[in-house]
C-alpha cells in the first residue's frame, strides 16, 4: 500500500526510464504512433531525390539531351522545393486546425489528405502534373511536421518527454533509410513500376494510422474545453490521474479540480463561463 | 478580457508577446541550428564518394577547364554503390539517434546541444582545413569519413535534442503555434541552402568542395554562440 502511494504521489521526473516505460507503455506507444507522420514527411522528398537519378523516370519525365535523358536543373531543383515549399504554407495553417479540432483529428484529416496527394503522384505523366502533387502533398506533410512534435510532447510524462520526442528525429531517419531502400530495390526495374512503387508504397502508412487513430487519447493541451490544464501539468495532483489512464490525456470532468493550484484559481472563473458542466 | 482571449484561442500574434518571445526564440533557433550546422554539406556526401578515387589531378584539371562530362573510371563508386554508401549512411545515422536515448538520460538537454555543437563545427573546420592540401591522395576518404562520423554525431546530439527542446521550451498555450513558426522557418532557411549550396559546390561555379566546410564551421561556431547564452537547460521542468 505504501509502494502503491508513493509512486503515483511523488513527481513523475523521480521515476527512473525503465520504471518510466513500463508505467506509460500507453503513452511510449502513441507517441511513437504518431512519430508515422514525421516518417513520412521525410520519405516523400526523399524519394524525389532519388527518383532524379533513376534512369526510368528520367527516360518518362525527361527529355533528350545529347544523346541520354536528363531532366533539366530548373525542374530538378522546382521538384526538389515543391515539398518545403508546400512545408512553410502547411505548417503554418496547422496552428489553427490543431486547437480547434484537437492534435488526433486534425492528424486523421491530414492522413486522408495524403491519400489524395498520393494519388496525383501516383498517375502523374508529367512533370507539372508531379510537381502540383509534391506541392500539394508538401502542405499536408508541413501539418504532421507540427503534429508529431507537439502531440508527442504533451501525451507523455516528464520522464519519457526527452526520449519520446527525441524520437521524432529517429523516424525521419528511418523515413529517409526505408525511401532509399525502396529506391535501391526500384531502380532497376525497366517499367514505369521503377518510380510508381516508391509513391505507391506511401499509401502503407496512412492506412496503418486510419486503422489506429480511432484508438488514440487525444493528448492534453489548452483548448478551450481543458483550459485548466495548467494546473494538472503543474501540480502533483496529474500524476494520480496519469497512472491511472496511463497517459497525460486531456483531462476530464472534475478530476483535475481535487486540489486546486494558484494558476488553476485564475483562470476557474472564464473556465466555468465556457464549460459549466464540467466546472460548475 | 481573460475570458475572451481564452475562448478566441491563440493566435500567432501571442507567440511574440512579452511572454513568449523568449520561447519563439529559443525554439526557432534551436530548430533551425539543424540545417545551420551542416547537414546539407553531408547531403553531398554521396558526391564525395561518387568522385573519390575518380578524381586524379587529371580529372580536377578536367574539371576546372569545364569539360560537360567526367567519366569515373573503373575505381570510383557506380552509381549502384553510391546507393549502398547513401544506405550506409543513414543507418549510421539510425544508430546515433538510438544511442542518443543513453546520452538523454545521463545529461541534461543544454549540455548536449551545446557540447554537440562545438564538436560538429570542429569536424566541419576540419573537412574544410583538409580540403586546402588535398594534394595528398588519402585525403578524399579522410574528408569522407570525417562526413560518416558527423553524421553519426549530428543523429546523437543536434537531431535528437532539437527536437527535445522544441517541444519542451514551448509554452503549452501556444505549443502548436511555437512549433508551427519554428518548422516554417527551418523549411524556410532550407530552401535557401538547397539553392545555395549546388552552386557552391558545383565546379562550374563556386567549386569550394570540402572548403565549403569552412562556410558550415562558421554557421555551426555562431549557432554555438548564440546557443551558450540562450538555450536553457529544460530537463526535469515543467514549462
Amino acid at each position: 500500500m505504501e509502494e502503491a502511494t508513493s509512486l503515483t504521489a511523488r513527481p513523475e521526473t523521480a521515476l527512473t526510464f525503465v520504471q518510466a516505460i513500463s508505467l506509460y507503455r500507453r503513452a511510449t506507444f502513441w507517441a511513437v504512433f504518431f512519430c508515422l507522420g514525421q516518417l513520412m514527411t521525410a520519405y516523400d522528398p526523399q524519394v524525389m531525390g532519388n527518383l532524379l537519378a533513376m534512369p526510368a523516370f528520367q527516360r518518362d519525365f525527361g527529355h533528350l539531351y545529347k544523346g541520354e535523358y536528363t531532366i533539366s536543373a530548373a525542374w530538378q531543383t522546382g521538384l526538389m522545393m515543391g515539398v518545403p515549399i508546400g512545408q512553410v504554407v502547411g505548417s503554418l495553417g496547422a496552428g489553427y486546425p490543431m486547437e480547434w479540432f484537437g492534435r488526433k483529428r486534425t492528424f486523421g484529416v491530414c492522413v486522408i489528405g495524403t491519400i489524395g496527394c498520393i494519388f496525383i503522384q501516383f498517375f502523374s505523366q508529367s512533370l507539372q502534373v508531379l510537381l502540383v502533387g509534391e506541392l500539394v502533398g508538401g502542405l499536408v506533410l508541413g501539418f504532421y511536421a507540427v503534429i508529431t512534435p507537439a502531440y508527442a510532447s504533451e501525451v507523455c510524462p516528464v520522464a519519457l518527454r526527452g526520449i519520446l520526442t527525441a524520437n521524432i528525429n529517429l523516424s525521419i531517419v528511418v523515413g529517409q533509410f526505408l525511401a532509399n531502400v525502396v529506391c535501391a530495390g526500384t531502380q532497376k526495374l525497366d517499367s514505369h513500376w521503377a518510380y510508381r512503387l516508391p509513391f505507391a508504397l506511401q499509401w502503407f502508412w496512412p492506412v496503418i494510422i486510419l486503422i489506429g487513430l480511432p484508438f488514440a487519447p487525444e493528448s492534453s493541451f489548452p483548448t478551450y474545453h481543458t483550459v485548466c490544464f495548467h494546473c494538472f501539468t503543474n501540480t502533483g495532483t496529474a500524476s494520480r490521474s496519469m497512472v491511472v489512464g496511463q497517459t497525460r490525456e486531456a483531462p476530464r470532468g472534475r478530476e483535475i479540480l481535487e486540489k486546486p493550484c494558484l494558476l488553476q484559481c485564475q483562470r476557474e472563473a472564464s473556465a466555468r463561463l465556457h464549460c459549466p458542466d464540467e466546472y460548475g | 478580457m481573460v475570458e475572451n482571449e481564452m475562448h478566441a484561442g491563440s493566435t500567432y500574434r501571442d507567440i511574440f508577446n512579452k511572454v513568449n518571445l523568449r520561447r519563439t526564440e529559443i525554439t526557432t533557433g534551436v530548430y533551425t541550428v539543424q540545417v545551420l550546422s551542416g547537414i546539407y554539406l553531408i547531403g553531398y556526401a554521396t558526391y564525395f564518394f561518387q568522385r573519390m578515387s575518380a578524381i586524379s589531378p587529371h580529372h580536377l584539371d578536367l574539371l576546372r577547364h569545364g569539360t560537360d562530362r567526367i567519366t569515373v573510371p573503373e575505381a570510383g563508386l557506380a552509381t549502384d554503390q553510391a546507393f549502398n554508401v547513401s544506405l550506409g549512411f543513414l543507418a549510421v545515422g539510425i544508430l546515433g539517434a538510438c544511442l542518443s536515448w543513453v546520452l538523454l538520460v545521463h545529461f541534461g538537454r543544454r549540455t548536449i546541444y551545446n557540447n554537440g555543437l562545438v564538436l560538429l563545427a570542429a569536424m566541419q573546420f576540419l573537412i574544410g582545413i583538409l580540403d586546402c592540401v588535398r594534394s595528398r591522395p588519402g585525403v578524399m576518404w579522410v574528408q569522407a569519413s570525417l562526413m560518416i562520423v558527423w553524421n553519426f554525431f549530428y543523429n546523437f546530439t543536434i537531431g535528437p535534442i532539437g527536437f527535445t527542446i522544441l517541444c519542451e521550451t514551448s509554452a503549452t498555450r501556444v505549443r502548436g503555434k511555437t512549433i508551427a513558426f519554428a518548422t516554417a522557418v527551418q523549411a524556410f532557411v532550407g530552401i535557401g541552402m538547397t539553392v545555395a549550396v549546388p552552386y557552391l559546390i558545383n565546379p562550374e561555379q563556386a567549386n569550394l568542395r570540402g572548403k565549403l566546410g569552412f562556410f558550415f564551421g562558421g554557421l555551426a561556431a555562431c549557432s554555438w554562440v548564440w546557443a551558450y547564452f540562450r538555450v536553457p537547460e529544460t530537463v526535469r521542468y515543467f514549462l
